[in-house]
């Protein structure tokens, strides 16, 4: 292969090849409170659940409740009666006075911090100037080593700076010494429990043969005169350095012609080797035999990382680029057992579990997961989402469920029980900067180096428990008044044991847990929780408004006077005073009119006109509805009066301020809908003064609407605004939803641009599939959109023209118009063509299948809408406004 | 800006990369069934399509052969998917027989049992003609796939595929699988990753790039190939995508750029006033801020970017003016990100850009690395040197070899 002496680059010349020991010692205990699990904590681990997890800085505060809730097994919907009681989605209050009622036990931050000192660990916040010696660069010698510390320090909790960006470390086998190492960096470094002193630097040696910074280091487990550590340099070899006798390379290894990824010492056999490549090997080398090339075990695709197995001696595992795990015998190096899938992207850490049964495996999708190795099946035990991938995943010695990873770009460090994947047991952060690599010293001790150029050692005993700061009160609104609470029922400090419960699989799924016990367990928030109304908001009237207003610009004083019909019917009062004043201010323009018509007028007509106009408000009173045909009609009958009437009369005062204030009076109410309605009634005044808040009214009242399920409303009232943003809401990227047809569950989260997938999630049918020839359907999909079966447009038409039954036999009478039309011998001439279903959704037609639908669906329960239109609707997937066109909703007649 | 500007007729390049060892030039098979997205795939790497532009794209009707000349000189075939390999007159062993790499494209949003099957015979096919061939796997159409759905189809696919070809006594083909999309970086990072198995002197370039990020405190580089975006080499640390996705990035502002402000870009008329401009030695430099979409993961938001795009005279020749290499007329661009990243772009070669992904604090010593960088562009003149020798020797070695068996009466590989 290449030379790679053709590459003569001059070296970094403000790093000296061997700088002196800078020794600097601080005493820091981890942070009582870690600041991504402190205010915003729940911020966090809420976006990292929810799968949002592009951005890790905060959303919106509007976010945190729900966000939260979901999270931390808080959610509202764990309690049973929630879903009783309210029927939908607890969703967040969006009326214009927050409705958030943040629910707290009492376990807010500062008690966070109380509980942390009453487990033992003396709070010290520490670790001042520290960064500044990173920076200083050559500050060699000018602290030394304290090696009594002062008395507020807990053992183990100690800092120590390099001078140089760290990789990777390894412990001596009996944990007194440890090796360091980075790309400038080559220690070893003594250390007991209060703190780390330099013992060997082995730079010099290394720059002296041409070999730059480590990648990787492992320490042998040879001890005395055969003590050993395996370095990978980053210019390709694996280096053996005997630092049992001299501090010399013993062994340079350069058989691989790709970089090595990963070394790994036997544990039970001391000379025995595995580097883990690039060119697609991996190598077993014995460090007894010189000249003897390694074992190859030809893995056919970049070994990422690769780790024997602590409990057999043959057993090894491999991590590959592809994302694939694949076992090993080293006794037969020609074939491994199958590769299985493990990740999305590379896989970048292994590790076996002490029992020697269960592998933890990270990966780029940013996931920690957990695979029973004796199950044949190979699906992971327990999935722990992480915030980054993960670049080392270790576990916890002595405690079975516990492991320790470090993160790509992150500072903490964490310990995560793999029973509550979604909160970390622990967050240590003890470094400034990334944390490259962690090792476990003992079951209580994690060491831990950094890009901070330190090595540092942390006590995880009576560390904060993060779970702890995390509020277990969790408090949402509905859009009906109802409020879900939880709250936490912790039964003691530790109690997390107590609040295992049994892991709720697939009921075929072999159960396996981790200690060896029999039923694998997961945890469960012991939470209470419950609903009350609380009469914030009266959504009845709400609705009876936002059925019964008319938007309709233009006709001033009828709308108003409707208006403030139904307002009064809704027991609004002052709204429905509004109203009246409303029209008393447009109205008055016509007065004048009238006044010089008169001379010209027949004056018993504007009589007439006057008590139609009483009639017809008696008339309003019992029925509501039919303004629009009453509007419709003349009303003043002279033809002369009506002309008189339409003439411009220009008023000579504005009533802007007027307008303005109570639209600013109702915005302060949170009453969105009346000043959208104003809004909407006033709209071809030319007078009416911009309101620079108004698209968010029109945002906040359609949201509204939409939780209230009044899709055909809120459709109108984007149509009747003149905004464009607002008018055009609806005519980019429309959403069908749908439901599998075979188990009915909701087809969700798909992407906008998407139209749609093949097979559901649940039970893994296919979606779009032709009820009728069983194929999958491509181009227009047509289904019912009550028992969710589809077809091809055609098939419907040809099934459809001689049954009314749903061609799967589920028994639901799709089109039950069919059997009228049958008996009238109507045949499926109106199915012919799509564009004809404009001609079905107009109740004029004589013949329409849909012409007997009763009135009362636009007054019935809004939730009742969508099932109260049997038929088909056709949808071309692709284009949003056919979509929308053809959708069941689009065709109410609304007003 | 596409290949196919530099085609064959191209009258500085085409004919002398054209000429030579067109034989062994590296092929690459673009396969699958109809409508799973193969020409698509192809217009959007190698022809700068717009992802939404391919929906119009007619089915391919016939193999289509394009020829890219880039680093490698290899060949893209877009089959048709209603190719019938079991067809006697379809001659597997002339399109097999020098196949580089088979791509076999999976549409994942359909039902993918038929693709399964097709997939397996076209293996088992082409590996009976040419045991050599890779065989890749895009899972194509993964845009709208949910994470966990994603997933377990590249698991069911995987599963069933190598289950299958184990039961056909294949258990050494080797097949790797890739989740692909034409709508985000996915598809030119997979084609990346094919691509490199196809460079011989990708352990080289990877080498001598670990030794540069080693030497020069760089976080990340790569080797890329500027019209496609595929990234060639980079160094042994992971690949994550957000770096790719950054660094390619990066690629299309400096063509834009340099497209507005560059040499190539400016009409004939205004070339006598670059040409005294030329001379000069302190370029331009453009100042730019305002990269707010160059999203990080650490730099939560308040992010400020600032651009220093400091082209030389020649920059056009990152575009796809084919200006000769050498001298010192290349395209050198340097972008500072809010978060204390910063991305150094420098031109190799005509078709080559290195760009690293740095730290603020180790790019104060911009001179080093200027230095390093340099030192690694000799070096890859040099392996391009070695290739070039060893290529004619080659081939007289081969003509001699032919000489010989012909006389011996053999016919041999060569």
């Amino acid at each position: 292969m290449m030379n790679r002496d053709m590459l003569k680059l001059r070296k970094d010349p403000t790093i000296p090849p061997s700088a002196a020991a800078t020794v600097n010692t601080s005493t820091t205990n981890a942070f009582p409170v870690s600041p991504r699990l402190g205010g915003t904590g729940g911020d966090s681990r809420g976006n990292r659940s929810g799968r949002q997890r592009t951005s890790p800085k905060g959303s919106g505060a509007g976010n945190n409740v729900a966000s939260v809730s979901a999270s931390s097994n808080t959610s509202v919907s764990s309690a049973p009666q929630t879903a009783a009681n309210g029927g939908s989605a607890i969703g967040y209050n969006t009326l214009g006075s927050p409705g958030y009622i943040s629910g707290s036990n009492g376990l807010g931050i500062g008690a966070a911090g109380g509980g942390g000192a009453s487990s033992g660990a003396p709070l010290v916040v520490s670790n001042g100037g520290h960064s500044q010696q990173d920076g200083a660069g050559s500050n060699g010698g000018q602290s030394p080593l304290q090696p009594s510390i002062s008395p507020i320090s807990s053992p183990n909790t100690y800092k120590f700076d390099t001078n140089g960006a760290l990789w990777a470390l390894s412990a001596s086998p009996d944990y007194s010494m440890v090796a360091v190492v980075g790309r400038d960096v080559l220690k070893i470094l003594n250390v007991n429990e209060w703190g780390a002193e330099e013992a060997i630097n082995l730079k010099a040696v290394g720059v002296r043969n041409n070999f730059a910074g480590s990648m990787d280091v492992k320490w042998g487990p040879t001890t005395g005169r055969d003590a050993k550590i395996a370095t990978i340099g980053t210019n390709g070899p694996i280096v053996i350095w005997d630092i049992g006798t001299h501090n010399k390379i013993g062994r340079t290894i350069k058989e691989h012609t790709r970089s090595v990824n990963r070394i790994c010492f036997s544990p039970q056999e001391p000379n025995l080797l595995l580097s883990a490549s690039s060119d697609s090997t991996i190598r077993l080398w014995d460090l007894r035999v010189r000249d003897k090339p390694g074992t190859v075990m030809d893995a056919k695709d970049i070994v990422r990382e690769v780790q024997f197995n602590p409990a057999s001696t043959n057993d090894i595992v491999a991590g590959y680029e592809s994302g694939n795990i694949q076992r090993w015998d080293l006794r037969n190096p020609l074939a491994g057992e199958k590769k299985f899938m493990a990740h999305m992207g590379f896989v970048t850490s292994l590790d076996y579990h002490p029992s020697g049964r269960f592998l933890a495996s990270g990966g780029r999708d940013r996931t920690i997961k957990v695979w029973d190795m004796e199950d044949e099946k190979r699906r992971e035990i327990h999935t722990i989402p992480t915030i980054q991938y993960t670049s080392k995943v270790q576990w916890r010695p002595n405690r079975p469920y516990q492991l320790a990873a470090s993160f790509k770009d992150e500072s903490t460090v964490q310990v995560f029980d793999v029973r509550r994947p979604y909160v970390p047991l622990h967050v240590l952060s003890q470094h400034d900067k990334d944390a490259t690599s962690i090792l476990w010293k003992d079951s209580d001790v994690l060491w831990t180096v950094s890009k901070d150029k330190t090595f540092a050692s942390t006590l995880v005993k009576g560390q904060t428990i993060s779970a702890d700061l995390l509020p277990g009160g969790k408090a949402a609104m509905n859009c009906y008044g109802q409020l879900a609470f939880t709250v936490s029922t912790k039964s003691g400090p530790d109690s997390f044991e107590r609040d295992l419960v049994p892991k709720p699989g697939r009921p075929n799924a072999k159960a396996v847990a981790i200690d060896g016990s029999s039923e694998p367990m997961v945890y469960r928030t012991r939470q209470t929780g419950g609903v009350f109304d609380c009469e914030l908001f009266n959504h009845e009237a709400f609705i009876y408004c936002a059925q019964n207003y008319s938007m309709e610009a233009g006709n001033i004083r009828v709308v108003c006077e409707h208006n403030s019909n139904v307002a009064w019917q809704a027991n609004k009062y002052r709204d429905s005073q509004t109203w009246t004043a409303l029209k008393l201010f447009f109205s008055e323009m016509a007065e004048p009119a009238i006044v010089v018509s008169q001379v010209d007028a027949v004056p018993s007509e504007a009589m007439m006109a006057a008590v139609t106009k009483e009639d017809e408000q008696k008339d309003d009173d019992d029925d509501n509805d039919s303004l629009e045909t009453r509007a419709a009609k003349p009303v003043v009958p002279s033809l002369f009066a009506i002309k008189v009437s339409d003439a411009p009369v220009k008023r000579n005062w504005s009533h802007d301020d007027t307008i303005r204030n109570l639209l600013d009076f109702y915005a302060d109410q949170g009453e969105v809908q009346m000043c959208v309605t104003i809004l909407l009634v006033l709209a071809d005044e030319e007078d009416l003064p911009e309101f620079k808040l108004s698209e968010q009214w029109f945002g906040s009242y359609i949201d509204l609407l939409s939780r209230f399920k009044l899709w055909s409303i809120a459709t109108a009232v984007s149509q009747a605004c003149k905004d464009v943003r607002i008018h055009t809401m609806n005519q980019d990227s429309t959403t069908i939803h749908t439901s599998c047809s075979s188990c009915m569950k909701p087809i969700l989260n798909r992407a906008p641009s998407s139209s749609g997938f093949w097979a559901c999630d649940r039970c893994r049918k296919v979606l779009s599939s032709c009820s009728v020839c069983h194929k999958t359907v491509r181009g227009i999909f047509t289904w019912c959109t009550q028992c969710s079966h589809g077809f091809h447009l055609q098939h419907a038409q040809e099934w459809f023209s001689q049954s009314a039954e749903c061609p799967t036999g589920c028994g639901h009478q799709c089109f039950p118009e069919m059997l009228k039309l049958q008996r009238e011998q109507e045949q499926m001439s109106l199915w012919q063509e799509t564009p004809d279903n404009e001609k079905l959704h107009d109740p004029s037609h004589p013949h329409a299948p849909h012409h007997h639908l009763p009135p009362r669906s636009l007054h019935s329960h809004p939730q009742q809408e969508l099932a109260s239109h049997p038929g088909h609707s056709t949808l071309r997937a692709a284009d949003s406004t056919d979509a929308k066109a053809s959708s069941p909703l689009s065709y109410l007649p609304y007003n | 800006m596409s290949y196919s500007d530099y085609g064959d007729n191209d009258p500085i390049y085409g004919d002398d990369l054209a000429d030579e060892d067109r034989e062994s030039r590296p092929r690459l098979m673009l396969m699958g069934l109809r409508r799973s997205g193969k020409s698509s795939i192809q217009r959007v790497v190698f022809h700068k399509m717009t992802p939404t532009e391919t929906l119009f794209l007619e089915s391919t009707s016939k193999i289509n052969k394009d020829n890219i000349h880039s680093f490698i000189d290899f060949q893209v075939w877009d089959f048709p998917g209603q190719m019938d390999f079991f067809d006697p007159t379809f001659d597997t062993t002339a399109i097999f027989g020098e196949v580089g790499a088979l791509v076999f494209v999976i549409d994942s949003q359909d039902d993918y049992m038929e693709a399964l099957a097709r997939l397996h015979s076209t293996v088992v096919a082409a590996y009976r003609v040419n045991p050599n061939i890779t065989f890749e796997v895009f899972i194509h159409k993964v845009d709208g796939l949910s994470e966990d759905y994603k997933i377990d189809t590249q698991r069911d696919i995987q599963q069933t595929t190598t289950d299958e070809l184990a039961d056909a006594g294949l258990e050494n083909v080797q097949l790797a699988f890739y989740l692909t999309s034409i709508y985000d970086h996915s598809i030119f990072e997979a084609f990346s990753k094919v691509i490199q198995k196809l460079i011989p002197q990708l352990p080289t370039l990877e080498n001598l790039l670990n030794i540069l990020c080693a030497n020069s405190g760089i976080e990340k580089a790569f080797l890329f190939d500027v019209i496609s975006k595929i990234y060639i080499a980079t160094d042994s640390s992971p690949v994550d995508s957000q770096s790719y996705e950054i660094c390619s990035d990066m690629i299309d502002v400096i063509i834009d750029i340099s497209s507005i402000y560059g040499r190539a870009a400016i009409g004939a008329k205004s070339q006598g006033y670059l040409e005294d401009q030329q001379d000069q030695p302190e370029d331009w430099t453009h100042q730019q801020d305002g990269h707010d979409d160059y999203e990080n993961s650490n730099g939560g938001g308040h992010g400020h970017s600032q651009a220093v795009v400091s082209n030389s005279s020649r920059a056009g020749s990152l575009n796809n003016q084919p200006v000769r290499s050498g001298g010192n007329h290349e395209a050198f661009s340097v972008i500072k990100m809010g978060n204390g990243t910063v991305l150094y772009l420098r031109e190799v070669n005509k078709y080559l850009a290195l760009i690293c992904l740095l730290r603020a604090e180790t790019f104060e010593k911009q001179g080093l690395i200027d230095y390093n960088v340099h030192c690694f562009k000799e070096a890859m003149d040099q392996v391009f040197e070695l290739k070039r020798a060893e290529r004619t020797r080659r081939e007289m070695e081969a003509n001699q070899l032919l000489e010989q068996q012909q006389h011996n009466g053999l016919y041999g590989h060569g």
